[in-house]
């Protein structure tokens, strides 16, 4: 079988390929009835396939992609199981079983010294190397870490992970391909400074992907999560935090980035200049300092407006500061620094909204007290779930 | 029959071992990465809420290509694509998990072809095959004549043909019988 073309033909093709989206609904159309095009499209879109592979160009960061894919499925069944615990709550009480339910929870009540022994975060991280070795730094460990190319990878007591010893710079090439992946797991949250000298603090269940070196002419990193970022300044080398739906272009600057999988974004700037980019708008979004940009889940619009930017950036400085905020949001950031799960008694709670500000060192009793010293709600634990009910209910 | 049961285990090594090339092929009908990740993604997704019907006796692998496959195609309809162009190439083809059970050793062929181009031919192999970079940007991005790129174009396809007459034409045998 000879396939014939002519370059007008080809480069037809290359323009489908290349933006499908503008130039597919035409393409097909004109060609739906000649089998020697759409061959050639198959057999254009093959080559294609296997020299993007090759080039690894746009490679997927797998870990990360994983990550998604297991807290995709584990919301799936929590949500579940939520509606397990619900029906079952609606039947105790459709039943009249309010009081046997009250006596259970004061039960609960009894094994209040449990709190004290709710286990609370602290500097713990995973690092993913390039060829795919894990190690775990775990609190205060002074340890050099090996990496290819002659790049040595310190940790310190600090909790900080470092880059140094890039023995020449002949090697710039094999470099420029070197990823390296910080993964901060629940309850813990690490520091850590790129090549360029730019700071980084993740915070808990949180992932940054990052090259060993920037070698190219921009500085690009990929977060899931939340993170702080204290840049470097070089305004020849522009800096990208990219999340899943956004692209964040940074000059040299502070900002934070709470990026959780199904949670909304939220970008805050404290100072510097930044600009966003997201699939969800066009055009582009300027912060100036103070403005936090706020992406709702499944949004297709950001807001943009001024904030108390401690609210969002306290984590870095080792404290919790809640002004005005939900219970469940409250309770959601809690969750990832402090070993419980949460129960609401009253689903109404979720939204009561209450101000705080406490150190993360302390112990999760503490928070819980203040909590209840509000006289609105009261949590009691069991095993290492909190029930949280209304206490006028 | 062996029933295939799928654990987070195995879900994790199937993951670790495919998404890469599942994520090139959406992203050679896509050409966005996002949503070639999302598409991979829900794909996976999508084989762990079957699992417990997932009786496969042919490759998952295969079975996951054509879901990708199938996904983007979708996706492109929903993108004003028109329909007659999927259903006739492609989905009147059951689906066909078949066509991908020698895939990956086509793509390895094709990657070992282009590894055996010329430098300057890879190079404009890179511009105008893997970027789809039009003849004009091409030569302005290497400095070189319009007239230039194509001989190039030509004879890496030449080269590429030659080399891979034999996996392209079963492939492509497969596709246009369905016609």
């Amino acid at each position: 079988m000879k396939k014939s073309y002519n370059h007008d033909q080809l480069e037809e093709v290359f323009q489908v390929l290349k933006n499908p989206q503008k130039y597919g609904s035409d393409f097909f159309q004109k060609y739906e009835s000649n089998q020697q095009m759409l061959d050639l499209y198959n057999e254009l879109r093959q080559y294609k396939e296997s020299g993007q592979k090759l080039e690894q160009i746009d490679a997927p960061n797998i870990g990360l992609e994983w990550q998604k894919l297991t807290y995709k499925l584990k919301e799936q069944q929590r949500r579940k199981r939520g509606w397990m615990i619900a029906a079952s709550v609606a039947v105790l009480l459709s039943c009249a079983f309010i009081f046997q339910f009250d006596r259970i929870v004061n039960q609960m009540d009894q094994d209040g010294n449990q709190l004290a022994q709710i286990e609370k975060g602290n500097s713990k991280a995973l690092l993913i190397t390039s060829g795919g070795n894990e190690y775990r730094l775990d609190e205060g460990i002074n340890r050099i870490i090996s990496e290819k190319e002659g790049v040595q990878i310190h940790t310190d007591s600090n909790h900080v992970v470092q880059y140094s010893r890039f023995a020449g710079e002949s090697n710039e090439n094999k470099l420029a391909d070197m990823y390296n992946t910080l993964k901060v797991p629940r309850l813990g949250e690490y520091q850590l400074v790129l090549s360029d000298g730019t700071k980084v603090w993740l915070n808990s269940e949180s992932e940054l992907r990052y090259p060993v070196k920037f070698t190219g002419a921009t500085r690009e990193v990929e977060l899931l999560g939340e993170a702080y970022f204290d840049v470097e300044k070089n305004p020849g080398k522009p800096f990208f935090v990219k999340t899943k739906s956004t692209t964040t272009r940074v000059l040299g600057t502070e900002f934070n980035v709470s990026a959780y999988p199904s949670e909304e974004l939220n970008i805050t700037l404290v100072e510097g200049s930044i600009e966003l980019n997201s699939k969800q708008i066009s055009g582009k979004v300027l912060l100036i300092p103070g403005d936090n940009a706020n992406l709702k889940i499944g949004g297709d619009k950001i807001y943009v407006s001024q904030v108390d930017v401690r609210k969002y950036t306290a984590w870095r400085d080792g404290y919790f500061y809640f002004e005005k905020e939900r219970l469940e949001d409250i309770l959601t950031k809690l969750e990832r620094w402090y070993d419980f799960k949460v129960f609401y008694q009253n689903p109404a709670v979720k939204d009561y909204a209450f101000r705080m500000r406490a150190d993360r060192n302390e112990d999760f009793a503490e928070i819980v007290s203040r909590l209840e010293q509000t006289g609105r709600i009261s949590m009691k634990l069991k095993g290492n779930v909190i029930v949280v009910s209304d206490v006028n209910r | 029959m062996a029933k295939l049961l799928i654990n987070t285990t195995i879900l994790e090594e199937l993951f670790k071992e495919h998404y890469n090339s599942l994520y090139y092929h959406a992203q050679s009908f896509l050409s966005n990465p996002e949503v070639a990740k999302d598409i991979v993604n829900d794909c996976f997704e999508e084989v762990w809420n079957k699992r417990n019907q997932l009786d496969i006796s042919y490759s998952l692998k295969s079975f996951l290509y054509s879901m990708v496959r199938n996904r983007s195609l979708n996706y492109l309809k929903r993108q004003e694509v028109e329909k007659k162009y999927i259903s006739r190439t492609l989905h009147s083809s059951g689906y066909g998990e078949d066509e991908y059970q020698d895939y990956d050793s086509v793509l390895d062929e094709i990657r070992k072809a282009i590894e055996e181009l010329p430098p300057q031919g890879r190079s404009v192999f890179k511009k105008c095959f893997i970027e789809n970079l039009s003849y004009k940007e091409t030569a302005e991005e290497l400095n070189i004549s319009v007239n230039t790129v194509k001989t190039h174009v030509t004879n890496s396809l030449k080269k590429l043909r030659h080399d891979l007459d034999r996996d392209l034409l079963l492939f492509f045998l497969h596709v246009s019988k369905k016609k």
